[in-house]
C-alpha cells in the first residue's frame, strides 16, 4: 500500500471517530441517542 | 382623503408619544375607513418599498463600519498602510449611502404616520422610551461616523490612531444598538410580548423588546448585513476595476474586490445556520406561523431563495477560480476546478428541488401523486441540509485552493498534511450525509430536526480545522509565481456584481416572507389589520414589488458609486478664476 493512501486511511478513521463523538455528544445533550429508539 | 383629516391623524399619532393612556384600552379595533388614503398611492406598496429601501441602505451602512474597523485594526497590527487606505475607501462609499438611509428612514416614518396612524400610535405607545433612545443614538451615530470619516487623515500616528480605532468601535456599538432597537419593533409585530390577548400593554418595555424572535433576528441581520455590505463594496470595486485606465488602479481595485468578496463569503457561510435558528424559533413561537412560512404558499418563494443562494455560491466560487489566474502557479490546480464545479452544481440542484410540483391532472395521474418517485425525497429538508453543508464545504475547498495558487509548502509533513486534509473533508461529508439520510428519512421529526445541529457543527469544525492545518502547512511557504493583482478577467467582475444583485434580491424576497407571516394582523393575534390590503398578495405580485425595489436600490447604489468617484476628481479650470493679485 502506498504511503499517502495509508495516511489517508488512518486519518479518515481518526476523523470519523472525532465526528462520531461529536454526533453522540450533541444528540446526548439534546436528550436523544445516536441510534433511533421508537 | 381631505388634508385636514391627514393632519388630524398625524397629530394623533404624534400625541401617542406623549399620552400613555392611549394604550389602556389595548389594540384598537379598526375598520377600512380608519386608514387614510392618498390619491393614486397604494398604501401597502408605498410603505413596503420605503421600508425595504431603508433596510437595504441601513444594512449596508451598518455593515461597512464593522469590516472597516477590522481592516483598520489589521493595518495597525501589520503597520501596512495599504489596509488603512482600503478601509478609508470602504467607509467613503458608505458616507453618501448614509444620507440616503436617513432620507429613506424619514420617508418610511412619514408614510407610516400618514397611512397607518393607528398602528404607529399603538407601537409608539409601547416603544416610546426606545423610540426616544433611537433618536438620541441616531445623532450619536451620525456624529461618530462623520468624525470617523472626516478625521481619518487627522487621526494618524501612534496615539491618534488608537483614538480613531476607538471611534470606530463606538460607531459599531451605537449602530448595532440602533438596529437592535428597530428589530425589537419589527419582531414585536411578529411575536408580541408584554401584552394581553386584547393588546393591553403590561408596561414592561424590556419584555416587549426581548420578545421571542428578537435575538434570532438580531443575529441573522448582523451576519447577513456583513455579507450584503461586503457584496455591495465588491460591486463598487468591480465597477472601479472595469472603468480603471491604469494598471496600478486595476491592481488596487482587484485587491479591493477580492477582500470584499472574502468578507461577503466569510459571512455567507454561517448565514444558513442563523437562518435555521430563526426558523426554529418561529416554529417554537407558533407552529402555525412556521407552517405558513415553510409549508404553505411561501414555500414557493423558498425555491426562488434557493436559486438565488445557489447563484451566490456559484458566483463566489467562480470569482475565486478566475482569481487563481493572478498567479501562474495556479496551473497546478486547474484540473480540480471541474470537480468542485460538478459537486457545487449537484448540491445546488438538490438545494432547489421542490417537494411538490405544479402539475396538471394528467401529469398528476401519470406521476401517481404529487411527489416524484425519486426526486420527491430531494424536496425534503434533510436532503437540502446535506446539499447546503456540502456546498459550503466545497466553497471552503475553492478558497483553500486559491490560497495555495502561488505558493509551495516547505514543511516536511506535506504528504501527511494533505492526506489529513483530504480525510477530514471525506469523513466530514460522510458524517453529514449519514446524519441526514439516517435521521432525516428513517427516524421521527424530533431526530430529523435535532440531527441538523451535529451536521452544522461538522461543517464548522471542518472549516476551522482545515484553515488551521493549511495555515500551519503553508507557514513560511515559498512563492512559486508572484500574485499579480489586476491580472483577472473582466468576467470575474461581473460575478462580483451578480453577487451584489443576488444578495439584494434575496434580502427583499425573504424580508417580504418574514413580514407577511403576520398575514392579516398588524401585530400577530393582537391587532388586526382591517385595511383594504389585509390579504396575502399573489407570489407574482410580491416578486414584482421586490424586483422593482431591487432595481430602484441598484440605481441608487450606482448613483452612490458615481458620487463617490466624482468627489475625488478635479477639473483644471485655468483661466476661469481671477489671479490672487488681479482680484483687487
Amino acid at each position: 500500500v502506498k504511503a499517502p493512501a495509508l495516511a489517508f486511511a488512518v486519518a479518515f478513521v481518526l476523523w470519523a471517530l472525532v465526528f462520531l463523538g461529536l454526533d453522540y455528544g450533541v444528540m446526548k445533550m439534546m436528550g436523544l441517542s445516536l441510534l433511533y429508539h421508537p | 382623503v381631505k388634508p385636514d383629516r391627514v393632519l388630524l391623524v398625524v397629530l394623533a399619532a404624534v400625541a401617542a408619544l406623549a399620552v400613555p393612556e392611549a394604550l389602556a384600552a389595548g389594540a384598537p379595533v379598526l375598520t377600512e375607513a380608519d386608514y387614510p388614503r392618498l390619491a393614486g398611492v397604494n398604501s401597502r406598496i408605498a410603505v413596503w418599498l420605503a421600508a425595504q429601501l431603508h433596510l437595504w441602505f441601513a444594512a449596508f451602512v451598518l455593515a461597512v463600519p464593522i469590516f472597516v474597523f477590522i481592516i483598520e485594526a489589521i493595518g495597525m497590527a501589520r503597520r501596512d498602510e495599504r489596509y488603512d487606505r482600503l478601509a478609508y475607501e470602504f467607509i467613503k462609499v458608505s458616507i453618501t449611502a448614509y444620507s440616503l438611509t436617513a432620507i429613506l428612514g424619514g420617508l418610511l416614518l412619514f408614510l407610516l404616520v400618514l397611512l397607518y396612524p393607528h398602528l404607529f400610535q399603538y407601537l409608539a405607545g409601547i416603544f416610546r422610551p426606545s423610540m426616544a433612545w433611537y433618536a438620541v443614538l441616531f445623532f450619536a451615530e451620525s456624529a461618530l461616523l462623520y468624525v470617523y470619516y472626516y478625521g481619518w487623515h487627522w487621526l494618524q500616528g501612534e496615539f491618534r490612531k488608537w483614538v480613531h480605532l476607538t471611534l470606530g468601535l463606538l460607531l459599531n456599538a451605537v449602530g448595532t444598538t440602533l438596529m437592535f432597537l428597530a428589530n425589537a419593533w419589527v419582531t414585536f409585530m411578529m411575536s408580541p410580548a408584554a401584552v394581553d390577548p386584547a393588546g393591553v400593554f403590561s408596561g414592561d418595555t424590556w419584555a416587549a423588546i426581548h420578545n421571542a424572535l428578537w435575538n434570532p433576528v438580531n443575529l441573522h441581520r448582523v451576519v447577513a448585513n456583513v455579507a450584503f455590505g461586503g457584496s455591495i463594496v465588491g460591486a463598487y470595486a468591480a465597477y472601479r476595476f472595469l472603468s480603471a485606465t491604469s494598471a496600478e488602479e486595476k491592481a488596487h481595485y482587484d485587491w479591493m474586490g477580492y477582500t470584499a468578496n472574502f468578507i461577503a463569503i466569510a459571512a455567507l457561510l454561517p448565514l444558513p445556520f442563523a437562518g435555521y435558528w430563526l426558523t426554529a424559533e418561529i416554529y417554537a413561537y407558533s407552529q402555525q406561523m412556521g407552517i405558513t412560512l415553510m409549508g404553505g404558499i411561501f414555500a414557493w418563494l423558498f425555491i426562488i431563495q434557493a436559486v438565488l443562494i445557489g447563484a451566490l455560491f456559484l458566483s463566489a466560487n467562480y470569482y475565486l477560480w478566475c482569481g487563481m489566474g493572478r498567479s501562474d502557479g495556479a496551473a497546478r490546480y486547474y484540473r480540480f476546478v471541474k470537480y468542485l464545479a460538478i459537486v457545487i452544481v449537484g448540491a445546488f440542484l438538490v438545494w432547489f428541488t421542490p417537494h411538490t410540483l405544479v402539475l396538471t391532472n394528467e401529469e398528476l395521474k401519470a406521476l401517481g401523486g404529487p411527489y416524484h418517485k425519486y426526486l420527491g425525497a430531494l424536496g425534503l429538508m434533510p436532503a437540502k441540509n446535506i446539499a447546503v453543508n456540502i456546498m459550503i464545504l466545497f466553497t471552503t475547498l475553492s478558497f483553500l485552493m486559491y490560497r495555495r495558487a502561488n505558493r509551495v509548502p516547505v514543511v516536511g509533513w506535506v504528504g501527511a498534511g494533505n492526506a489529513a486534509l483530504a480525510a477530514l473533508f471525506a469523513a466530514g461529508v460522510v458524517n453529514i450525509a449519514a446524519l441526514g439520510i439516517y435521521h432525516g428519512y428513517f427516524t421521527n421529526t424530533v431526530y430529523k430536526v435535532a440531527s441538523s445541529i451535529p451536521q452544522v457543527l461538522t461543517t464548522l469544525s471542518i472549516i476551522v480545522a482545515a484553515v488551521v492545518i493549511d495555515s500551519l502547512m503553508y507557514r513560511g511557504a515559498r512563492e512559486v509565481a508572484p500574485l499579480r493583482w489586476g491580472r483577472v478577467p473582466d468576467r470575474a467582475q461581473y460575478a462580483l456584481i451578480l453577487l451584489a444583485v443576488a444578495f439584494t434580491w434575496l434580502m427583499g424576497l425573504m424580508g417580504y416572507i418574514r413580514s407577511s407571516l403576520r398575514q392579516h394582523w398588524h401585530v400577530t393575534n393582537v391587532f388586526r389589520d382591517a385595511s383594504a390590503d389585509a390579504f396575502t398578495p399573489t407570489l407574482g405580485h410580491a416578486a414584482n414589488v421586490v424586483s422593482a425595489g431591487a432595481l430602484i436600490f441598484m440605481a441608487l447604489v450606482v448613483f452612490v458609486f458615481w458620487v463617490s468617484r466624482v468627489s475625488s476628481r478635479h477639473t483644471d479650470a485655468a483661466g476661469y478664476w481671477k489671479k490672487a493679485g488681479a482680484a483687487a
